[in-house]
């Protein structure tokens, strides 16, 4: 309902990763957003989920979920040896509870009680020191100056989607999901016996702590955006005065063309980067030179094309370049 | 007194509602679960009904168009009398409803970590 620019964006994303479910792609991203674009329609579609649908179903699924805790209890705590059957368990439950059972009020509920006032005041804490949270910029598409990021607990989703070569994209987004609620579902009816405790269920353990870590390092990243091109070269200070002695005219006004143009946010000065691009941007030979030339008049990988910023003759250009010029990353200059 | 206990009389009579809510009340349930392991379901009910509180009162000023909706969020952050303090309510409860679930979840495989098993009546 926060209605700006990341809501947008992510909607955006949203409808573009239905749109690649086979066959009934183009329906869904229609019932989704209520027609081809994200517009009024989808808003209004959005709130009534949001107020109406939502809430509703979930108070339906408490409403549920308390009656079976009235009717079949609590989840007795599991103990290394004592082995759940099916068939037995609510029987035993029972038992349990009118041989030594305390009642709920005032037994129970005295720490429910404080625990959830502590819950409030965090909440209330949070509010007051936080503040709200958005709205960010308009919602509106024709507002590119922005970098709209998603939230909390869908960074490591954004994370994964980022560095996920192009061609798994479509297979992960749509298998994954359906594996992980298939085997979800079916998890009470080939484990809902045995032992249940931790303690002798190596595999669950494990499997908890490795979606607890890949979530994790996948928020991480997506904090860092190490795939995104770091611009911490050299700008805006000078070409050091080395670099120049010695040069040509036209290397120096190369020199210029590199400062002006802004080259120095991906391309380093002085072996600071891999020998092979610094070799390549040091001395084209004549067979590599073509390719030199190419790049950097059409450009090409992270490297934008530069023929309507170097204004005279295209032969030129790489002699503009100062000898030495390397990409501070990896594929930076590619 | 006698006059409140024949209205209660009347209302229970008419609603029904007396037995269960004390059966509700003080159905029984295992000893050893009186503990602090055994606190996040509840609290995961108590922020919901935070949900629904905080909900309603946005409700009352969001508007639900795609020309005024920003600015609504604008107002409620900035003019309305304690909009600024509702609207992270809302968000925190809704980040603290997960939380809470999924720890109810957890601790229904990971209790033992906090209750000492050799209280266990029969163990």
């Amino acid at each position: 309902m926060r209605f700006d620019q990341d809501a947008y964006w992510g909607l955006g994303i949203g409808a573009s990763i239905s749109s690649r479910i086979p066959v009934v792609g183009p329906w869904i991203v229609n019932l989704l957003l209520g027609g081809p674009i994200i517009a009024g329609a989808t808003l209004s579609r959005f709130f009534a989920l949001h107020v109406f649908v939502i809430p509703g179903s979930l108070i339906a699924f408490v409403a549920l979920h308390l009656l079976l805790v009235l009717k079949l209890g609590i989840n007795d705590w599991p103990m290394p040896g004592r082995i759940v059957r099916r068939a037995t368990y609510l029987q035993e439950y029972h038992e349990l509870t009118r041989k030594d059972g305390i009642p709920f009020v005032p037994g129970a509920v005295t720490k429910d009680l404080f625990f959830s006032g502590f819950i409030l005041l965090c909440i209330a804490a949070c509010a007051l020191y936080f503040g709200p949270f958005g709205p960010s910029g308009q919602p509106d598409p024709t507002i590119i100056q922005t970098a709209p990021r998603p939230d909390l607990f869908f960074l490591w989703l954004y994370a994964l989607l980022s560095l996920l070569p192009p061609s798994m994209e479509t297979p992960a987004l749509l298998i994954g999901p359906v594996i992980a609620l298939v085997v979800l579902l079916a998890l009470p009816f080939f484990s809902g016996e045995g032992e249940k405790s931790w303690k002798r269920r190596p595999i669950a353990v494990l499997t908890i702590l490795l979606v607890a870590v890949t979530l994790g390092t996948f928020t991480h990243l997506a904090g860092n955006a190490p795939w995104s091109p770091v611009m911490d070269a050299w700008s805006g200070e000078p070409i050091p005065a080395q670099y120049l002695q010695g040069r040509t005219a036209l290397e120096r006004q190369g020199a210029l063309v590199f400062q002006a143009k802004q080259c120095h946010n991906c391309h380093a000065l002085g072996g600071r980067a891999e020998s092979a691009d610094q070799s390549w941007i040091e001395s084209p030979s004549s067979s590599r030179r073509i390719n030199f030339i190419r790049q950097v008049i059409q450009g090409g990988g992270n490297m934008p094309g530069l023929r309507k910023k170097l204004e005279s003759g295209r032969n030129d250009c790489t002699r503009r370049v100062p000898r030495n010029a390397a990409p501070t990353r990896a594929g930076g200059g590619s | 007194m006698r006059l409140i206990k024949n209205v209660g009389d009347w209302f229970d009579q008419r609603l029904q509602l007396a037995a269960p809510i004390r059966e509700t009340m003080e159905h029984p349930v295992p000893r050893q679960t009186a503990s602090w392991a055994y606190v996040f379901g509840s609290a995961a009910l108590t922020v919901f009904m935070l949900q629904l509180v905080t909900g309603i009162l946005l409700a009352l000023l969001y508007v639900p168009s795609a020309g005024e909706a920003w600015n609504s969020l604008q107002i409620l952050n900035h003019q309305v009398a304690l909009g600024w303090f509702i609207r992270p309510c809302m968000a925190g409860a809704r980040i603290s409803w997960s939380r809470s679930s999924s720890s109810t979840w957890c601790r229904s495989s990971f209790s033992e970590l906090t209750n000492s098993p050799g209280s266990l009546p029969g163990s």
